[in-house]
């Protein structure tokens, strides 16, 4: 390689890597995804707003919708629920409760095979299932990359 | 009125303490903090500058820049002059810079009248404004490159760098070496996003020190990304990065 298609290279590079620092275009669910980031994967806060008690929901746990246990009229009662407190609620911890919750519902509704639930563009929910799976706390991670790919969950 | 408020919007708020701001409260500790940051940040742009004006005849172009921020930056009052001028803290090391340069005239015109000193800047070449923010945007990919680097170390994610490090900086596809780290490409690639979140929020925090508001960031780094190529020069490009 010369040195002048080295350094062309390396400036594409350069390019390419500051362009992740930007943020563009605010999204929906953004507010969740800078709350995950900085709570540092910490297993406790994620679990604490994505109980569906939280927000008078059914009195399943969020254990039981990874799992399998919550049928898909539960889902729906839930999902429900997180749109109003997300649409609604004053209380910012009540407000990410909603958008979390809403996100595991749609996780779960692909991997248990009820399809997705959501109105929002399928290259936005991937987008968001991507986020989610890279920064919330196990289980919650592998779940959401398996909704996001269809597989199995990998170790790793 | 509208000058006024677009003045206070191109700053964080008032009230709203700057990193530098809560280091310095530290005491000492604080103030090392402090110059460390701004030294590492800011040293390539200074050199750069010197570089490209004729007052690089002064001497040995490390001994100056050192020797201005062994002068300024002990300063009790430099960075509340800073804060109060709601400028980006590198045009305001350069400011300073210009006049520390013209003092090292000055004084060396005093002792020794027949040095061959310039007056004013040669005004030839790039323009310094563009190399320094050049040179500013190559020390901020390093730096955030490093720092991302230590975050991933103390978090546990040391393969989630190695993944990020193969496929961003190396550019290689996922497939060439996820078998040897035991994991999927699709799991690689959550993991190489993870490492993306922790690179942004290192980058933004660099310019949230430089005195940019969070809504001034992209604009600010796509202005820096125009600048890079008026820079690599007078340095190996993407030297430093860690390997």
């Amino acid at each position: 390689m010369t040195d002048a298609s080295g350094k062309a290279r390396d400036y594409d590079r350069a390019t390419r890597l500051f362009r992740l620092g930007k943020v563009g275009p605010r999204r929906l669910v953004d507010d969740l995804v800078e709350q995950l980031a900085r709570s540092d994967g910490r297993v406790e806060w994620f679990a604490g707003i994505v109980e569906p008690s939280l927000l008078g929901g059914p009195s399943v746990t969020s254990e039981d919708i990874v799992e399998g246990k919550v049928s898909k009229q539960l889902l729906g009662e839930i999902k429900v629920l997180s749109k109003r407190a997300f649409a609604r609620d004053s209380d910012p911890k009540v407000r990410l409760a909603g958008l979390a919750q809403y996100f595991l519902v749609e996780a779960a509704s692909r991997v248990h095979g009820f399809g997705s639930g959501s109105s929002l563009p399928k290259q936005e929910i991937e987008s968001i299932l991507a986020d989610l799976a890279a920064l919330t706390p196990p289980p919650f991670d592998e779940f959401f990359l398996q909704a996001l790919t269809g597989d199995s969950p990998d170790v790793g | 009125m509208q000058g006024a408020l677009l003045a206070e919007d191109a700053f964080p708020a008032r009230t709203q303490k700057t990193w530098i701001e809560r280091t310095l409260e530290q005491g000492t500790e604080g103030r090392r903090a402090v110059n460390r940051h701004v030294m590492d940040l800011y040293r390539d742009g200074l050199r750069a500058y010197l570089l490209g004006t004729s007052y690089r005849k002064l001497g040995d172009v490390d001994e100056v820049v050192s020797g201005f921020f062994a002068d300024r930056l002990d300063r009790e009052d430099y960075f509340l002059r800073w804060r109060n001028s709601a400028k980006r803290l590198r045009y305001w090391l350069i400011n300073g810079f210009r006049y520390y340069l013209q003092e090292l005239c000055s004084e060396r015109k005093r002792t020794d009248r027949y040095v061959d000193l310039p007056e004013v800047l040669d005004g030839t070449g790039p323009d310094p404004r563009e190399i320094v923010d050049g040179m500013f945007g190559w020390s901020c990919l390093r730096i955030a490159l490093e720092r991302t680097k230590e975050k991933c170390g103390e978090r546990g994610l040391d393969v989630h760098w190695i993944v990020f490090e193969r496929h961003e900086l190396g550019e290689e596809p996922y497939d060439g070496f996820v078998v040897e780290l035991g994991v999927t490409s699709k799991r690689a690639a959550c993991m190489n996003r993870t490492v993306r979140f922790l690179f942004r929020d290192v980058m933004r925090g660099l310019f949230h020190r430089e005195g940019a508001t969070e809504g001034e960031i992209d604009e600010e780094i796509e202005h820096v990304i125009g600048c890079l190529a008026s820079a690599p020069e007078l340095r190996g490009p993407l030297e430093g990065f860690p390997s």
